[in-house]
């Protein structure tokens, strides 16, 4: 059996808007193992989010899946996601039920006119087939119970706003985790919360991983989570993923240009520094109509000539550590330029 | 070409430089219903103020010998299959049915009149003040040319809808001002200062919410003097109704304002030393003038119908004061409507201004805030 | 004792706040009778020395952007002093009626979170930076134009761009268009209200940097309130550490990531990601959730949550106190106890 429960190979995803055409990702490639987590990091705009949603098939009009794989292996026959439409029976099957996923705004993603407790029914009724009110509540209710919800019972019939912002997303996570999906796309779900409350949420997505042997996609901008979190990481920039690797060779030794100045821009804790931070210079640009560049190269400090003439191609550096920039040669006479 | 040139010259850098109002015609002019209201309305106006010379006679003139007459055709092919670039109308004769005894017009083919543009004819003040007597087009004396028919007195229903146009538009432009400042004034007061200012206001607005309007007017039009003339009666009533009619706006500009009051940039400025009125004046009116237009915009359609309405019901305007409701009241009976039919042409016009107000309020809303 | 706070406490402060409150009435029914009360910042009492930044630290809810508002007085505060000492001047702020209070608003600035709803969008950047200066009315349009032009430069913008509006600025640079504002009337003390934030992480170490110059440069006195500890630790000099609207502890940056005396302190300081794979992070879980700043619980506020409470942490409501020179803690067990700080918390795995 194949390693991989999902494989996203050069996944292209584009919003046609008047003023241009919005790349918003543009050649995304990685892959995830059964029972592991991939972290998925980038700043805001790089199309992180927009990966998530391709995945799903739930990107917003006007964008569209414009080429590319997401071969979703559940262990029968492996199936490639882009070719379903989006609102296919056999999409909307697999939504929820072997994908789930937890968004940043918990509060924004429930809905404020039912309980929680009726959104989970809900759901399981949706998949499971389960026209037994009751069993549907017993399994809810070990759900609430699970996620650690304080008081259960009661919140079970309380509506979203009733709950603090840890609680609601507990409830979210409970909601996504209610169908026993194999895969939980968490879209930067700790971000709205504080630090304490976020330790409480990465635990729990741990824990429910040993136990539901699950794979988790993991957005987040926080290195020091994604430290915690993942086993993999993807560091994506203006809709490419520039570097993927294991978390502790992209942290080691990171070789992206842009990997490098994003650990060294961030402040460590315990190094108390009167140094000065290493800022990356410049602003994140926005892929509208972007040149045909390495989106990168306007910030970088080891810019080369060929860096604004063509884009660089993902490539396999080192064993299982691929990084997309021209400063790394190809071998067995490989070409390193991409499209 | 030089206008697709002067089009690819708008580069991001004047956007960047664009005032907030520039912003928003740029946004209002991709909304095609809204300009095509705006385009409406403008000609609605012009029409309207300069009716006298669009008009093809004056509005009080009667021709007995054309009662209720339907309205006159416009030909550009004649019997014989000649065609004439100016239009032209035929010469009419009265028939009478022998049986019903009712009287009806024919064209007499015999008699051809062309169209006459920029011809002498009624003279008239154009706006009270200039005289003149040219009209735009129609045909001058003796012979008559009636595009919307004429109502029972043989009066030119065209000149009277174009004369009645120009009241119709503008009276309620005077009551939708009255609710602006009242509601701005107290929807200010109330936002800005909240407290026990905001809950005495909030309260009067809830009371004269309750009142009911239509009871009220007529209630009024008996009050006032018999010796006012309709129109005075009718600015009278329409002030007091905007006495009552201020809270929907009071309303918005409270909301609006409690939203902004706790902007970080309004904050900016008192920390940086901002009185009340500078931070009023600077920073809150700027950022909701575009919303308050949009609401006066959809305000004015429901004063036209009002009007209407209420001189329907015959306790607006009233004859000899022309204003489209004014003229809906000859089409009140089912008999009218059946046999003059061209007598409900005000209604439509009562249509497409309020639907053009409509159109245009839209697209302001939708352009009203070009930072979203 | 440390050689800065053997410094610091030769000097005059440049603010000192003490008992400073901030109760929000909770009012119900139509006579508006009052049922409870929010207190939002409760008897707050530190002072901020010249040319220091003061890291202010907490969770949502736990009064610290509130403390700088009121500090400000953009927010009136309940009760409690404000008393600025610039020089040999002493300023009661909280005494200072309306107008005399915009006179003095040029000595302190703010600068926002959120640099998207801070600049108003209808405004060119020109006469965003320009509006401080036009207020105080004591500066010609020249003078005016020298000086934005200056300040645009400094904070590493383009002075092409001074005719631009907000909206063709990213993030970063409408927080560099709201730190050359602050900075318009040359004031003495700035709050960063969570500056930082709503930036990305490469962004976010420009905006510190370039604060951290500044700072310098003009001898500027920060107030940074922050939810993120590792920003705080960086770029503060002492770190004030608040909890359900009161200090629970305040000493100098390294003596309170490495030695914390309060357990709120250490429960925070554990549950910080680092951004390093090889580090084996304990954590100490706090039960419940932060509690209730409208019925605060009984003594100590952290005592539902504190893993050590004892019977008299319920009772009573334990002081700020000062443990040890410059390190203040309002704990019980302040003394008695030693706990981690990230020295222990963030162990190199095997």
């Amino acid at each position: 059996m194949n390693d991989y429960i999902l494989e996203v190979k050069n996944l292209q995803t584009w919003f046609k808007l008047d003023t241009g055409t919005l790349k918003a990702v543009d050649d995304v490639t990685f892959s995830l193992r059964r029972n592991e987590t991939i972290g998925i990091i980038g700043e805001s705009g790089c199309g992180k989010s927009v990966t998530a949603h391709s995945i799903l098939r739930t990107v917003q009009n006007p964008g569209k899946v414009l080429g590319g794989q997401i071969i979703y292996n559940n262990g029968n026959q492996p199936v490639d996601l882009v070719k379903y439409a989006p609102d296919s029976r056999a999409m909307r099957r697999l939504r929820g039920k072997d994908i789930s996923m937890i968004f940043q705004e918990p509060m924004a993603s429930l809905s404020p006119v039912y309980t929680i407790g009726a959104q989970m029914v809900e759901a399981v009724a949706v998949h499971q087939d389960k026209k037994d009110k009751k069993a549907a509540k017993e399994l809810c209710m070990e759900m609430l119970n699970a996620v650690g919800m304080p008081n259960p019972e009661q919140k079970f019939n309380a509506y979203p706003h009733q709950l603090s912002g840890g609680q609601c997303q507990r409830a979210m996570i409970a909601l996504a985790m209610v169908n026993k999906p194999k895969i939980l796309i968490a879209d930067e779900p700790t971000t709205a919360l504080d630090v304490t409350v976020q330790a409480q949420i990465t635990d729990l997505m741990k824990h429910f991983q040993k136990e539901y042997h699950m794979s988790i996609i993991y957005i987040t901008h926080d290195m020091g989570v994604i430290a915690e979190m993942a086993d993999s990481i993807a560091v994506m920039y203006l809709g490419r993923v520039v570097e993927y690797g294991s978390a502790r060779s992209i942290f080691k030794n990171p070789l992206h240009p842009y990997t490098r100045g994003l650990l060294k821009s961030m402040p460590v804790l315990g190094r108390k520094s009167a140094e000065r931070l290493n800022a990356i210079d410049g602003n994140v640009p926005v892929p509208l109509d972007p040149p045909a560049e390495c989106g990168f190269c306007s910030r970088c400090t080891e810019r080369m000539p060929e860096c604004a003439n063509c884009i660089p191609r993902l490539l396999e550096v080192e064993p299982e550590h691929l990084v997309r920039c021209f400063r790394y040669k190809a071998q067995k006479g490989e070409n390193n330029v991409g499209k | 070409m030089v206008w697709r040139k002067k089009k690819a010259a708008v580069s991001k850098e004047d956007i960047y430089m664009e005032t907030q109002w520039q912003l928003v015609w740029r946004k209002f002019k991709k909304h095609k219903l809204a300009m095509l209201g705006a385009t409406i309305l403008l000609i609605l106006y012009m029409v309207g103020i300069f009716s006298e010379f669009f008009a093809t006679q004056d509005i009080a003139k009667r021709s007995t010998t054309a009662i209720s007459m339907a309205p006159t055709k416009i030909h550009f092919v004649d019997e014989e299959g000649d065609f004439s670039l100016i239009p032209f109308v035929y010469g009419l004769k009265q028939e009478e049915d022998p049986v019903t005894w009712r009287k009806y017009y024919t064209e007499d083919t015999s008699r051809k009149i062309q169209l006459r543009f920029f011809y002498k004819g009624d003279s008239y003040k154009l706006l009270g003040l200039i005289p003149g007597d040219i009209h735009f087009f129609g045909t001058p004396e003796p012979d008559v040319f009636f595009p919307f028919g004429t109502d029972a007195s043989g009066r030119c229903l065209y000149s009277r809808v174009l004369s009645a146009l120009r009241i119709s538009l503008t009276t309620g432009l005077v009551g939708v001002f009255f609710t602006f400042i009242l509601g701005c004034i107290f929807g200010g007061i109330s936002g800005f200062y909240g407290g026990i200012a905001d809950t005495i206001i909030q309260r009067i607005i809830e009371f004269l919410m309750s009142m009911p309007s239509i009871p009220l007017w007529m209630a009024l039009a008996a009050a006032f003097p018999s010796t006012w003339s309709s129109l005075q009666t009718y600015f009278a009533i329409t002030i007091i109704l905007s006495l009552i009619g201020w809270t929907a706006l009071a309303r918005v500009v409270r909301g609006k304002l409690l939203e902004l009051r706790n902007e970080d940039f309004v904050t900016a400025a008192r920390v940086s030393g901002a009185t009340d009125g500078y931070i009023i004046r600077k920073h809150l009116l700027p950022s909701f003038s575009s919303y308050l237009i949009v609401n006066v915009t959809l305000a004015i359609p429901t004063m036209i119908l009002s009007e209407t309405s209420l001189s329907f019901l015959g306790i607006g305007l009233t004859p000899p004061i022309v204003s489209l409701g004014v003229l809906l009241q000859d089409a009140q009976s089912i008999n009218t409507i059946s046999m003059y039919p061209w007598m409900m042409i005000p209604g439509l016009f009562v249509v497409i201004a309020v639907l053009a107000f409509n159109f245009v309020g839209d697209g302001l809303r939708d352009a009203a805030d070009p930072y979203k | 004792m440390s050689e800065n706070e053997r410094n610091r406490q030769k000097q005059v402060p440049l603010l000192e706040v003490s008992g400073l409150k901030k109760y929000y009435p909770i009012e119900a029914g139509i006579s508006k009778k009052q049922v409870g009360l929010v207190k939002a910042v409760d008897d707050v009492t530190l002072k901020i020395y010249k040319n220091e930044v003061l890291g202010v630290v907490g969770e949502s809810g736990c009064g610290k952007t509130t403390l700088g508002r009121t500090i400000l007085r953009v927010i009136e505060p309940t009760d409690g002093s404000i008393v600025f000492h610039f020089g040999d001047k002493t300023i009661d702020f909280t005494a200072l009626n309306k107008k005399e209070l915009r006179g003095m608003r040029r000595h302190i600035q703010m600068v926002f979170q959120n640099p998207y709803t801070s600049l108003n969008p209808r405004m060119t950047i020109f006469d965003i930076v320009a509006e401080p200066m036009r207020l105080a009315g004591e500066y010609t349009e020249a003078e005016i134009s020298d000086r934005v032009r200056y300040l645009i430069d400094k904070v590493g913008l383009e002075l092409k761009h001074l005719n631009r509006y907000p909206h063709a600025f990213s993030g970063g640079q409408r927080q560099r268009i709201g730190i050359a504002r602050a900075l318009a009337l040359g004031p003495k003390f700035v709050v960063a209200d969570e500056a930082v934030s709503a930036l990305d992480v490469s962004i976010q170490a420009q905006i510190l940097n370039l604060m951290v110059d500044l700072k310098e440069e003009y001898d500027l006195t920060y107030m940074f309130v922050a939810h993120n500890l590792s920003v705080v630790e960086h770029i503060s000099d002492r770190v004030c550490v608040m909890y359900l609207g009161s200090v629970v502890e305040l000493a100098e940056t390294e003596e309170l990531f490495y030695y914390p005396k309060h357990p709120y302190t250490e429960a925070l300081l554990s549950a910080i990601p680092v951004a390093d794979p090889t580090i084996k992070n304990e954590r100490i879980v706090m039960p419940g959730e932060v509690g209730n700043a409208a019925n605060l619980p009984s003594g100590c506020c952290f005592h539902p949550r504190c893993r050590y409470a004892q019977e008299c942490c319920k009772k009573e409501r334990p002081p700020l106190r000062e443990v040890s020179p410059g390190h203040f803690a309002a704990c019980h067990f302040a003394d008695a106890r030693r706990l981690e700080g990230i020295g222990e918390l963030k162990v190199k795995k095997a």
